[in-house]
């Protein structure tokens, strides 16, 4: 995998526009503010993903849809326990102390953040991207990123992580979005922007 | 003087051998494969952390990391283990290769935990070793914690279930 930094920052640009729509639909659905940082393109070892981003050993709860359209790959939502309870506390407006309820709030809100993600981008790239509806589980963060590259032919030690952060009233949610394309769409994502 | 147990990590695509008493774990197994390989007698062990079943589609196609097929780790594993132990009696442990999300729905790609499974087993059978225990498959991820002392290997998964096998 080699990329120029121009064509890393257009990944971003990308990536930034998708974010920043999924943000705004959260937003509108809560009616409060959820902003979303600036987001991370970097090509990474599965070591310095573990030790950067969240470590390998960490329990989380992965949500998961595939990309259905032009483009295929996944869109993975890893979200922390704590964070779980807040997202489900904004989508229901009271906390839940139900697990179900939660998990399916916290659902939803993946459905609606991974459709308006992929949206934006097949929006400025002109081509139909939609995400099938998520499977939840809860896992180490290791088992489930490491087998979702592996699922999508990525095999290299290095991989190529685009996460998307949100913050909820200045208050970090640990939750993070990873967009995991297969193999050749960065190419032609790239591509397509005439880079 | 009394021995400290330490506790040596492997990480994603690696093998790494030890000995009595330290402990080797391995974690956040998916779709990937851990195996133990030991000798009782001699008190030496090596784990293996793999990612794929077999290196031959990506020959030619840049460098090989031998750690992260079955084809190629199992067998460097076992020649590193028999020059501590050349008359070694070998025995082995397998975990992992589960089918997470049910990703064989969402690739073309197929089960690879079933297909990491498969190349491990054949790999341990052409190296004659046999297969003491194994805790495969599934849906859930897992982590691994080998004892050099006592070769009890301690399988973790989520919401801390705890498994010996």
């Amino acid at each position: 995998m080699k990329y120029t930094s121009l064509q890393l920052d257009a990944l971003k640009e990308v990536i930034n526009i998708g974010g920043g729509h999924a943000a705004t639909s959260i937003s509108k659905l809560v009616a409060r503010k959820i902003e979303m940082d600036v987001p991370a393109v970097k090509i990474l070892s599965y070591h310095e993903l573990y030790q950067d981003i969240l470590a390998d050993n960490v329990e989380v709860h992965a949500v998961i849809s595939g990309i259905v359209g032009e483009y295929g790959g996944i869109v993975l939502f890893v979200v922390a326990d704590d964070a779980v309870a807040k997202l489900a506390e904004l989508m229901l407006g009271s906390s839940s102390s139900d697990k179900a309820v939660k998990m399916s709030a916290v659902s939803e809100l993946t459905n609606i953040i991974s459709n308006s993600f992929l949206g934006a981008i097949g929006k400025l790239l002109e081509v139909q991207l939609q995400s099938s509806l998520p499977v939840i589980q809860d896992d180490y963060f290791g088992a489930v990123i490491s087998s979702a590259y592996v699922a999508l032919d990525q095999y290299d030690d290095q991989i190529m992580v685009i996460r998307n952060e949100f913050t909820y009233a200045k208050e970090r949610l640990d939750a993070s979005l990873f967009l995991i394309p297969e193999t050749g769409v960065i190419d032609r994502i790239v591509k397509s922007l005439g880079i | 003087m009394e021995l400290t147990q330490k506790e040596i990590k492997v990480s994603i695509a690696d093998y790494k051998l030890a000995s009595s008493p330290d402990k080797m774990l391995t974690v956040g197994l998916g779709s990937c494969v851990g195996t133990f390989i030991y000798d009782e007698r001699v008190g030496i062990g090596g784990l293996s952390h793999i990612m794929l079943p077999d290196s031959k589609p990506f020959v030619g196609k840049g460098t090989i990391n031998p750690a992260k097929f079955a084809d190629l780790a199992l067998p460097a594993m076992v020649a590193e283990l028999k020059k501590g132990a050349p008359s070694s009696n070998l025995k082995a442990k397998i975990v992992g290769g589960a089918n997470m999300f049910n990703f064989n729905s969402l690739s073309a790609n197929g089960n690879v935990g079933q297909r990491n499974i498969q190349a491990v087993k054949e790999m341990l059978q052409a190296l004659q070793i046999p297969l003491l225990a194994e805790h495969v498959g599934g849906k859930t991820g897992r982590t691994m914690i080998v004892d050099l002392k006592d070769f009890k290997t301690m399988v973790r998964l989520v919401h801390s279930q705890i498994v010996y096998i």
